[in-house]
């Protein structure tokens, strides 16, 4: 329970707002550039304000503000030119950082434009994203986040808007207890509901669905620990409560202030998802989807990373809950605009949740200290070449023995999609599975001539 | 996790994310007073002393982890289907 003031604290985005000037001290990925292949100019809404982005001729991205400074024409219809963007009604250019440049009617000699700036913020590519900078300039480095930059892989971007607020998506990533649910019971209680159980249990996918039902069995309690760039979390587990054995098990790696990774790079399959606000109310979830291929293994090559959007509505207009992260968005949504914080009851599983909010509070402190809040980098040594979200490098994905290491092959569904297991998963509506699809194909391949080998 | 689990001296985190040092505990044990050491979202509740029972309690503190499971009531407990 939070009190209505810390809610807002925490949840709200605009400028001005305690965690709105926050996230503009980060770059924020907003679009994959490949939604840009059939019309170079999109109208985005980011921290809640209202913007036009473009590529230009020259291949050069603009981000500027919404509207023409002449007669406030939406700028989403306005016309690439070599170097900036031209509003459709008369002409006038604007450049990257929303300087007027060209006022083709006016006087040839007119200086007018030069008094003319509709806004602009910095904006680069990585891995396929579009980050945006909407903070106090010097602009940070932008980080390379592990699978953002790894070599040989295939990936694929599935991008949604949410109607809810950003943190409680970002919540879910500090509440590994809901997959027992909502992954578990729910999953089975939608696919009996939709008639698919009977089909899923025959080529023995459903045994997902009770793996993460016993993920509720034998449960200690929960930790939460800071880390380099975010948290660590996990749930510990007892013998004598039910467990198979006395364990801990260590969940997604929580990368500040909205990412959240799993499965580490290098991996056959790993992901983050970047839950950016889009204004108070909105949210866009970015599920950036990397398929690796390990030591000794060749990716098949992308000419490019496509995006798509996951459907999380069918045809009647009622939830589509046959694939996890429906699951989880339509649990989001359901829990209203923004949760109202000060009537919720937290108890021993929500332990990483009020860790995340606690990290949020501390870094928001640090901006209104005047200070770089966690995971703002100032010179590429810190962040590059490639910045491991875990804080480790995966060493078990570059040993160059991981097809011998790997005897019995691997039990995780998700470097299986090859044998159907895609279809738990988001990324089954991505252009990209085919592809992931030989790539494990190939995995299974080396991993099996290291087993026939005799390792 | 319960009132009676509690130490004089050990650290707890309440679900408001207040973090607190228990100084004495009733002779019933159903509550207990604890130093608030950090309130991050009420500052001023600081340096204070605080009433609390078991429905406040979620995690014992050490250092910057939180950990549920060195409660002696494990959770442990799911409606299983499988």
């Amino acid at each position: 329970m939070l009190s209505v003031e810390a809610n807002d604290r925490l949840t709200r985005v605009g400028p001005g707002t305690p965690c709105g000037e926050l996230m503009r001290r980060y770059w924020v990925p907003f679009a994959a550039t490949s939604q840009l292949a059939d019309d170079p100019v999109r109208k985005v809404r980011l921290l809640g304000e209202d913007l036009t982005l473009y590529r230009d001729k020259s291949g050069a991205y603009g981000l500027i503000g919404e509207r023409c400074a002449h007669r406030l024409v939406d700028m989403q219809w306005g016309i690439p030119d070599e170097h900036g963007l031209r509003c459709p009604y008369h002409g006038w250019m604007y450049d990257e950082s929303g300087q007027c440049t060209d006022t083709p009617l006016e006087a040839a000699d007119s200086t007018f434009k030069d008094r003319i700036n509709i806004g602009g913020y910095p904006v680069q590519e990585l891995g396929g994203l579009l980050f945006a900078y909407m903070g106090p300039l010097p602009a940070p480095v932008l980080p390379r986040w592990d699978i953002l930059v790894w070599p040989n892989a295939v990936r694929q971007i599935g991008i949604n808007t949410l109607n809810c607020n950003w943190l409680q998506c970002q919540e879910n990533t500090g509440d590994p207890t809901h997959s027992v649910w909502l992954h578990g019971e729910m999953f089975k209680y939608s696919l009996e509901k939709s008639g698919q159980w009977a089909a899923r249990s025959e080529d023995k996918q459903t045994f997902t669905v009770y793996s993460r039902i016993k993920m509720g069995v034998g449960i200690k309690g929960l930790y939460a620990n800071p880390t380099q760039y975010g948290m660590e979390k996990g749930v510990i587990y007892a013998k004598e409560l039910g467990a198979d054995e006395d364990r801990v098990s260590r969940h997604s790696t929580v990368i500040f202030p909205f990412w959240t990774q799993t499965g580490s790079a290098g991996a056959p399959r790993s992901e983050f998802q970047i839950r950016v606000p889009i204004d108070d109310t909105h949210t866009l979830h970015i599920c950036y989807q990397c398929y690796s291929a390990p030591s000794g293994v060749e990716a098949p090559k992308q000419e490019s990373i496509p995006w798509y959007e996951a459907p999380m509505y069918d045809e009647n207009g009622k939830p589509i809950l046959d694939y996890v992260l429906a699951q989880d968005m339509i649990a989001w949504w359901a829990q209203g605009d923004i949760v109202d914080r000060s009537k919720e009851k937290l108890g021993r599983t929500d332990v990483p949740v009020i860790f995340l909010r606690r990290q949020l509070d501390e870094n928001i402190r640090k901006v209104e200290r005047g200070e770089d809040p966690m995971n703002v980098f100032r010179n590429e040594d810190e962040a590059g070449p490639i910045l491991y979200g875990s804080g480790n490098p995966p060493e078990r994905w570059l040993n160059p023995n991981w097809a011998k290491e790997q005897m019995g092959g691997s039990g995780n569904f998700r470097a299986n999609y090859h044998k159907g297991f895609v279809q738990d998963d988001a990324d089954r509506y991505g252009s990209a599975v085919p592809l992931v699809v030989e790539l494990h194909k190939r995995i299974e391949e080396v991993r099996q001539a290291a087993m026939n080998t005799g390792g | 996790m319960e009132v009676s689990e509690l130490t004089k001296g050990s650290r707890v985190l309440l679900e408001d994310g207040t973090v607190g040092e228990v100084v004495s505990i009733a002779a019933d044990q159903k509550t207990a007073s604890l130093r608030v050491l950090e309130a991050p979202f009420d500052p001023g509740k600081e340096g204070t002393q605080m009433e609390v029972t078991s429905f406040d309690l979620v995690a014992f503190v050490d250092g910057d982890s939180y950990d549920s499971s060195k409660s002696s009531a494990g959770l442990g407990r799911t409606n299983i289907s499988i």
